[in-house]
């Protein structure tokens, strides 16, 4: 109970302080100009960011609350240290997804009053938005890790092709379009060899270690024994790999945001809107399958 | 998964048999419905308490599977631990319904 109205409270703070923080905003001359928006249309569109945003916060924060209680349960066990690490991973993802958000609409606001500081929130923002999921994934990773090595079995040679494959098309691609970007300067004011050591380089090993948790954590769901076990740990496991894989699309597409400025708002806010969707799906699964999984600890 | 365990207490059998159905909680589970219905440290569980152990593992299980013949079947594999045979078994499931 302590624990979720902490969490609520740290909800209500995120929330009121991105609220506050989009009111008070100056109006984005150039993004109502591409987008012809009057300043009534902006704001309902302000208001069709904040909503979501809230409600996907909402079950992200309520989904690790259940995965909290069903670790707090198992700690001390071999299973429950691990799940123990992929649940602290998962709360830096929880707290650290709207804590950036917030950072960035404060230095956002920032910037407009004092047009010196706008490089250095860029740079800010673009190591918050690495270290975040960095550590998570970290922590997850290990977690995950250490599941998969309880069952001992070794991912067969076909998962390994395949996670490297991915990688490297992922890793390319990815390196050719920040790169190439026409206003990379502008986008990071940072050289490029710098970009391309402490963001570009992080952010693939963070996205490597997302896809081998997301297969492990899989694989143990596939391999744990115990049919009643199984059966709670697939919503979960499916839960957690979905978090993962729509965080590192998420990652990926947030890093881009300037590439894909020239869509149209419509679509460029669907795009949003499902990888946030599938977020929140991912910590609703894991909330059913702690909940569960937490009912077989406590009958 | 390795499942081969190495069988010392009658506690550690009703855990061997259990670990089929709820893997790595089944010592935790086990221990819980000892202790907390029985009263008793799970190292010390004796041949006398297992028809109660059974009586109250089957009532923990209907909150967790709605599966009835996995639940059966996992009832059935703990009374062979009292001695009485599958028709025996079948004969008293029948009874108590």
């Amino acid at each position: 109970m302590k624990l979720r109205s902490r969490l609520f409270g740290l909800y209500v703070l995120f929330v009121g302080l991105y609220a506050v923080m989009l009111l008070i905003a100056p109006p984005p001359r150039i993004a109502m100009d591409r987008y012809n928006l009057t300043i009534n249309q902006l704001h309902l569109l302000e208001l069709t960011i904040i909503i979501p945003m809230a409600i996907i916060w909402f079950i992200a924060f309520y989904g690790y609350s259940k995965l909290r209680a069903y670790t707090d349960l198992i700690k001390d066990s071999k299973d429950g240290k691990q799940i123990n690490r992929i649940a602290t991973g998962v709360l830096i993802l929880t707290i650290g997804t709207p804590f950036t958000t917030v950072a960035s609409s404060i230095m956002t606001v920032i910037s407009q009053d004092m047009p010196n500081f706008r490089p250095t929130s860029l740079i800010i923002r673009h190591y918050l938005d690495i270290l975040v999921p960095l550590l998570a994934f970290i922590l997850i990773s290990g977690g995950a890790r250490g599941l998969h090595d309880l069952t001992k079995h070794r991912p067969p040679q076909y998962v390994i092709n395949a996670v490297a494959g991915i990688f490297i098309v992922i890793g390319v691609t990815y390196c050719w379009v920040i790169l190439n970007a026409h206003n990379f300067n502008a986008a990071y004011f940072l050289p490029e060899w710098l970009v391309l050591t402490t963001i570009v380089i992080p952010y693939m090993y963070t996205w490597y270690l997302g896809m081998m948790s997301a297969y492990q954590v899989h694989a143990y769901s596939l391999k744990v024994p115990g049919i009643v076990y199984r059966r709670n740990w697939n919503l979960f496991a499916a839960g957690i790999a979905a978090i993962i894989v729509a965080s590192i699309i998420y990652q990926y597409a947030a890093t881009l945001t300037r590439q894909f400025s020239s869509l149209r708002l419509i679509p460029l806010l669907c795009i949003v809107y499902s990888l946030l969707a599938l977020i929140s799906v991912g910590y609703i699964l894991v909330a059913l399958g702690a909940k569960k999984l937490q009912k077989i600890e406590e009958v | 998964m390795e499942t081969i365990r190495v069988s010392t207490s009658l506690f550690d059998k009703v855990v061997e048999i259990t670990y089929n159905y709820l893997g790595p909680a089944a010592e935790r589970f086990v221990a819980r419905q000892v202790r907390n219905h029985l009263h008793k440290e799970p190292e010390s569980l004796s041949k006398q308490d297992l028809r109660s152990l059974i009586d109250w593992i089957r009532l923990a299980m209907a909150f967790l599977s709605d599966d009835d013949q996995l639940v059966n079947a996992y009832i059935a594999s703990l009374r062979e631990l009292v001695g009485d045979t599958k028709e025996t078994v079948r004969a008293r499931t029948k009874k108590s319904r």
